[in-house]
């Protein structure tokens, strides 16, 4: 027999001081009392969110930190999960075999058909050896911040006020954050006072609409927050004209926004938007945009990941603000080039061009639509496991690579379809279980349409699939082919004999190695497309993203002929195997830009750059990074080479062999230079710059 | 010749370099050079292509023309954007005489902008010969009287014949000056430089640098600067005092 507690809390601070196995024990008694899933999801929120909110900690000028109790429902939390599910290690014993089949990510795993189930048989991503696997979570959501922050708490909450169904039980936990704001309201500091602001009104000031952004976007369970700019331009300038704030101390409370954020760190998301098309203000959102990119430099953390959509790659007024923010070291901002993405997003989603302009990416580089769509990664393919498993089955002795190409189409294809039926499901199921009520409720089109996300109410619902290991597949096709070409006794069974050196890699512009990189990208996302056209969800399309999955993957996958070794890692997103790339930037950028925008949600790209760059030859860089965007780059994201890089190059001097120094009156490359003259430029650049 | 047959003797090759020039170019460095300057930080580069040793045809390739034409082409866009364009270097380039009138003809109908980094010591003719195909000469001036030769194997009459006649010619010049403390910065040589930049769009002071010393071991060559030090901060800045004193104009430190 479990015990309950004798008396439900009814505050904020009854609901912190409960003991975890009190609240374990009410949640689960909640979701038994209720049946009706959108009133059980308010009604368990009602609890969880006064509970997980985190009480400010000294010096906080925003509150709205969390740590997720141990019986919860969320949309994204750590790893791959999603719904409702529990931290088993945390939550009282007796109630560990109910549960089991209370998680939502166990019901949608059952509720595979037979053919996902024998194609996809392991969730363990991170440690069995396979090809593809599905992943569980609703990523990339975002909110409707003109919404929360024109009708502030109590507005949303009138609006549910008497309704019907999920709305009317939206209105419960627009409460239960309202008490939230006004349990952090209480005492005598500015954050105190603007919690208070919070509950009470809708906000008015930028400090304001930061703390609401804060608690909603924490309530919510979502990890990134939008183009702020367009969110809080409007309240910047306003707070500018009434003399309430001046640009300094502008820059100094959107420190300790980002500081805010940045609390709340899974290393991958905490994406913030400035710039681009389709903003309602562009002169009062840029004016933000400036101020939040010397905020970014000056608070000089990985996080947020603040990213500037370019809408005209000639003259966007903040091409230079962003490489001044770069010079400084920072990683941010990361660079995206509007004109060729919003007619890729408009053709991938299948969307007006108006939609398109609210494309955003979030997390490692997905494309969203801001607060419309949900369009979370939810299934990985390694394709250099496809590939590594066909070229086993090939016929030692055979000499035809168009056959090898054919078998490793056939099973992307296959792979294509799995992972797409894969993610329909867990949303069938996930929509079933639970309307995502703040999420649904902080939709643009679920709200203009009265339905839930995943019931109709999201602009598009789309299955994303990651890719890896694309680059690796590419070059090692361009390797088997290189070979067959030079040596009429070749066969596909001896690669291992072969040594990599003379052939073709990608990252270096020539035409074989750009040859097969551009068809095995296009057949993986041509395989993808197509295999969203017969899933119930609105589409499915590929992610080649940048995380560190590529490290993990490439562990459990076996050597390919490109010369990557068994266990090494897979190449990062649309990037050279490291160390492959070695005819220079011009050549680097050109081959980059051979991926279009077209045919996927977000392909991104890493570039390493020594501080030079940014300061005494920026004019060069902007030209050549023109150049890159004109020609069809859709993205670019920098390392400026600091201290610790150039020391690692001298350790591995086969990663860097692209890096150019100013030695005296010439340039060299870096991993060329004798010892001494490296330890003397990796002095002077730790002072000079 | 058929310009399809020409080669030119390529030590290596810089793409996106951002020093040889106004702009983003491809630098082609060229085997070959008639000084021997005692702190040459390319020996490898000074045997004429014909009386290469083993060492040094392990590290030079024979690029025909064609090719050499397909690699500078590839970044033409950057160029564009950058004002950027082609620099032929070496060694000295002129040595190849025949490819580097080839090539430099070739890039010209294409319309790319094309640098020469020459240290000046070639025949009159064959510099005049250049003169219509080089949109900007990048030239080293080194020393200033007798010391020249011992520095650098050659008397700098010539080369400053060769500067004077270019800047008759109305050419483009930006000047290349090492300086290497207690060897090269005499007054009288800052002097000449500061009065040479008056007559040439620029000039860039390179202060001098180890960092060729260890190639003297790998090619069995002798250093012939042993004793040489690179030039302190301060010593730069007082080297860029005495050029202005001096009447010094667009004079940069490289």
């Amino acid at each position: 027999m479990i015990a309950l507690p004798t008396q439900l809390p009814a505050t904020v601070q009854e609901i912190q001081n409960l003991s975890e196995n009190d609240y374990c024990l009410l949640f689960s008694q909640i979701w038994e009392e209720e049946q009706d899933p959108a009133w059980r999801e308010a009604r368990c929120l009602s609890l969880q969110l006064p509970r997980q909110f985190l009480p400010l900690r000294e010096g906080d000028r925003f509150a709205g930190e969390v740590s997720l109790p141990p019986m919860r429902f969320t949309i994204e939390p750590p790893g791959s999960n999603i719904g409702y599910e529990v931290d088993s290690e945390r939550m009282p014993t007796e109630l560990r075999q109910i549960w089991e089949r209370r998680i939502t990510k166990v019901k949608a795993r059952t509720a595979f058909s037979p053919f996902v189930a024998q194609t996809l048989p392991s969730d363990d991503w991170q440690g069995e050896k396979a090809d593809a696997f599905p992943l569980y979570r609703l990523a990339g959501i975002t909110i409707d911040h003109a919404t929360g922050l024109s009708l502030g708490l109590p507005g949303l909450i009138q609006q549910a006020d008497g309704k019907q169904g999920w709305v009317g039980a939206s209105g419960l936990v627009f409460e239960a954050i309202q008490k939230i704001a006004k349990w952090y309201g209480e005492g005598d500091s500015e954050t105190a006072a603007t919690c208070r602001a919070v509950a009470s009104k809708a906000p008015s000031t930028m400090a304001e609409a930061i703390q609401l952004i804060l608690l909603l976007v924490r309530a919510t369970g979502a990890w990134n927050y939008g183009r702020l700019d367009v969110a809080l331009g409007s309240f910047l300038k306003h707070d500018l004209d009434q003399g309430r704030l001046t640009e300094e101390t502008a820059v100094d409370l959107l420190v300790d926004f980002w500081k805010a954020i940045s609390r709340h760190d899974n290393h991958f998301n905490n994406r913030v938007i400035l710039g681009g098309l389709g903003r309602s203000d562009p002169k009062a959102s840029d004016a933000f945009a400036l101020l939040a990119l010397k905020a970014t430099a000056r608070f000089g953390e990985k996080q947020p990941q603040v990213s500037v959509r370019l809408s005209d790659v000639e003259s966007d007024p903040l091409w230079e603000p962003s490489l001044d923010c770069l010079a400084t070291g920072s990683p941010f901002p990361i660079l995206y080039n509007d004109p060729e993405i919003i007619p890729a997003v408009q053709s991938v989603y299948g969307v007006s061009f108006e939609e398109a302009c609210q494309w955003i990416p979030y997390g490692c580089g997905e494309i969203s639509l801001e607060a419309r769509t949900a369009s979370s990664p939810n299934a990985v393919i390694n394709l250099a496991f496809v590939f590594a498993q066909c070229l086993e089955e090939v016929h030692p002795s055979s000499r035809d690579l168009e056959a090898l190409w054919r078998s490793y189409e056939a099973r992307v294809e296959l792979l294509a379809n799995a992972t797409g039926e894969a993610q329909s499901t867990i949303y069938e199921i996930l929509g079933k279980d639970a309307p995502c009520l703040l999420a649904s409720s902080l939709n643009v089109t679920a709200r203009e349409r009265g339905l839930p996300l995943l019931e109709g109410g999201a602009l598009k619902v789309f299955a994303v699939t990651e890719t890896y290991g694309n680059t690796n597949v590419a070059d090692s096709f361009a390797a088997l082919e290189h070979w067959l070409n030079e040596d009429s006794s070749f066969c596909l069974g001896n690669w291992r004999e072969k040594e990599t050196a003379g052939c073709p890699a990608f990252g270096n512009n020539d035409d074989r190695s750009n040859f097969w990189m551009s068809r095995v990208h296009n057949q993986v996302c041509t395989s993808v497309l197509e295999s969203g056209k017969n899933l119930a969800v609105g589409g499915h399309a590929i992610v080649w993203i940048n995380n560190n999955a590529n490290n993990v993957l490439g562990a459990l996958t076996p050597a390919t002929p490109d010369g990557r070794k068994e266990g090494e890692r897979l190449a990062n997103g649309n990037n050279p195997h490291p160390g492959r790339d070695r005819s220079g930037l011009t050549a680097l950028l050109q081959s980059l830009g051979l991926i279009s925008g077209a045919n996927h949600l977000g392909v991104v790209q890493n570039l390493k750059v020594s501080p030079d760059l940014l300061t005494k030859h920026r004019a060069a860089l902007r030209a050549a990074l023109e150049v890159y965007f004109l020609g069809g780059g859709t993205q670019i994201m920098f390392t400026v080479i600091d201290q610790e890089e150039l020391l690692r190059a001298m350790d591995h001097p086969e990663e860097y062999p692209h890096l150019l120094v100013r030695v005296g009156g010439f340039s060299a490359r870096f991993v060329e230079l004798p010892r001494e003259v490296q330890e003397e430029i990796v002095a002077r650049t730790a002072y000079g710059q | 010749m058929d310009n399809e047959l020409v080669t030119g003797w390529v030590f290596d090759v810089h793409r996106f370099s951002l020093n040889d020039g106004p702009g983003i170019r491809t630098t082609f460095f060229l085997q070959g050079c008639p000084l021997e300057c005692l702190w040459c930080h390319n020996p490898e580069s000074q045997a004429y292509p014909s009386k290469m040793t083993a060492h040094e045809c392990s590290k030079v390739r024979e690029l025909p023309l064609n090719e050499a034409l397909a690699m500078a082409l590839s970044d033409q866009a950057f160029y564009r954007r950058s004002g950027g364009g082609v620099t032929l270097s070496g060694g000295e380039p002129t040595v190849q005489h025949r490819f580097v009138s080839a090539f430099l003809h070739e890039l010209g109908d294409r319309g790319i902008h094309r640098c020469l980094d020459t240290c000046g010591f070639l025949a009159r003719q064959q510099l005049a010969s250049l003169v219509p195909l080089v949109d900007l000469f990048l030239f080293d001036y080194k020393a200033t009287g007798e010391l020249h030769k011992k520095l650098m194997g050659q008397e700098a009459d010539l080369i400053l014949q060769n500067l004077n006649f270019l800047l008759d010619q109305k050419a483009a010049v930006w000047l290349r000056c090492p300086l290497v403390p207690g060897v090269n910065d005499q007054l009288a040589h800052l002097e000449k430089i500061a009065s040479l930049s008056q007559r040439v769009e620029k000039v860039t002071i390179l202060p001098y640098h180890k960092s060729g010393v260890h190639k003297y071991g790998e090619s069995g060559k002798v250093y012939g600067l042993p004793e040489a030090t690179e030039p302190s901060t301060e010593q730069i800045a007082v080297w860029q005092q005495q050029i202005a004193d001096f009447g010094g104009q667009n004079v940069m430190m490289g």
